[in-house]
């Protein structure tokens, strides 16, 4: 009985670190979806201009239907900005002339290539582009691991209960065994079953979500982006998608270990 | 196989006009057990063991109690109502697996040795009730290794011994099979000894 104990308990503290993962993975994902990959939507490509071909390149990005959006920077402006970037080279920056500085602009495109295409058509108009292409693979890794973590928090928890109906098992056994006998179905002998499981992952995915938001908090300290929570939405569904998944594996569980009970 | 355990090598067993699928329990409410060993739940009361057929078809509370009690009763148990399972003599756990087996009035009654730990007073009041209830349309099996002395048309008695089934005094045409409430096809199966 104290190796079952034990055995659940460790269980217990696995599913719960699973879980924390698993919601501080989706908060990894959520974070980098609304800050790195909401940015490039759409992408996006860096043109840098020829010397008095500004107002071509405008003409040129407004009739293009390809085009969603641009942000135009004058030598001026390019010139500011590097000295922002860069304050300690803001002395050096400030007495250079403007030619020195080309002009710029930030094209945002449905499609890339197209544009890309449109430009190679005039070669007149720009000295050279950089296109930038969302992290897909960052993104991929991130949805690889939300779904290794799901598929070892569902192994846990399936444990979790697992062995936790072995225990009730060899306690209720006669009992069980009477009441098939008397042809109690087994929802019937499930239902206050269910009580303790239920809340037992209940506290275990409580303490999941505290652990997610306590580790969070800490890393939003050291992350560069102003990282959000996660919406409520997340823990909420968290919650009773545990609920609801107990319930489910626990009943099929139930169901086969009640098969094998003898009648009488 | 009529608990729905195992299946038939051939053929379908029909219980009250349905076929029993392997697993199946519910059927179970229309079959009274009454085996030779206790299997009544030894740390609850004599009470809370005979209500526990009536819990799992939902019959009220007051309903419960009124029914537990005129068995009770009829058995002479009432004393021990509220005793443990555990606290029972032989007889008087034989008497409670009795009434939990009748309780719900069931249509098939299988009973192993029903009267072992019992005197012939009581033996004979046990057989009484189950006489009752066979007249009251319920197939009675009994199991047992003392039949009763005396013939009775009703009464189909066999000799099960060496994996073989035979007839004993019987008298075949005042009660074809198929008047049974329970029907087998295919294979029979192999029990010990039944009347």
């Amino acid at each position: 009985m104290v190796r079952f104990i034990l055995k659940e308990a460790s269980l217990l503290i696995a599913f719960i670190v699973l879980g924390g993962l698993l919601l501080l993975c989706f908060w990894v994902t959520h974070n980098v979806h609304e800050n790195v990959l909401k940015e490039y939507k759409n992408s996006q490509i860096s043109v840098v201009l020829k010397t008095g071909a500004d107002e071509g390149f405008r003409e040129l990005v407004e009739k293009n239907h390809n085009v969603i959006r641009y942000d135009y920077f004058s030598s001026a402006k390019n010139k500011e900005r590097l000295g922002e970037t860069y304050p300690e080279l803001k002395n050096i920056i400030a007495p250079l002339e403007e030619r020195f500085f080309p002009s710029s602009a930030l094209v945002t495109v449905h499609d890339a290539s197209k544009f890309l295409q449109l430009l190679d058509k005039s070669p007149e108009l720009f000295q050279t582009q950089v296109l930038h292409q969302p992290p897909t693979k960052l993104s991929r890794f991130l949805n690889v691991m939300v779904v290794i973590f799901s598929m070892l928090w569902l192994l846990t928890l399936t444990l979790v209960l697992y062995f936790n109906l072995e225990r009730i098992t060899v306690r209720e056994e006669p009992r069980w065994s009477l009441m098939k006998m008397l042809g109690a179905k087994p929802f019937m002998l499930f239902w206050p079953l269910w009580h303790g499981q239920a809340l037992r992952i209940t506290i275990a995915s409580v303490c999941a979500m505290i652990l997610a938001a306590a580790v969070s908090h800490q890393l939003r300290a050291f992350l560069v982006w102003d990282w959000t929570t996660l919406p409520l939405s997340v823990w909420i569904g968290f919650f009773f998608i545990s609920l609801l998944v107990t319930s489910a594996i626990s009943f099929t569980l139930f169901s086969v270990r009640y098969r094998r009970i003898s009648i009488g | 196989m009529l608990c729905g355990v195992e299946k038939p090598s051939e053929g379908e067993i029909i219980f009250l006009g349905r076929r029993l699928r392997e697993h199946s329990v519910g059927h179970l409410k229309h079959i009274g057990f009454i085996f030779q060993n206790p299997r009544g739940l030894p740390n609850e009361t004599v009470f809370d063991n005979l209500t526990l057929p009536l819990i799992i078809d939902g019959i009220s509370k007051a309903d419960r109690e009124k029914r537990v009690f005129h068995w009770l009763d009829l058995l002479g148990l009432r004393p021990r109502a509220r005793s443990k399972y555990r606290e029972l003599s032989g007889g008087e756990v034989q008497k409670t697996e009795f009434a939990r087996a009748l309780i719900r009035k069931p249509r098939l009654i299988l009973a192993d040795e029903p009267t072992a730990h019992l005197d012939a007073v009581q033996a004979d009041l046990l057989l009484d009730i189950l006489w009752d209830h066979y007249q009251d349309g319920a197939t009675v099996f009994i199991s047992t290794h003392h039949p009763p002395p005396f013939e009775h048309p009703l009464i189909l008695r066999y000799h099960v011994a060496n994996y073989g089934i035979k007839r004993l005094g019987s008298k075949p045409d005042l009660l074809p099979s198929s008047e049974l409430n329970t029907t087998t096809s295919g294979q029979e199966s192999e029990t010990q000894e039944v009347t």
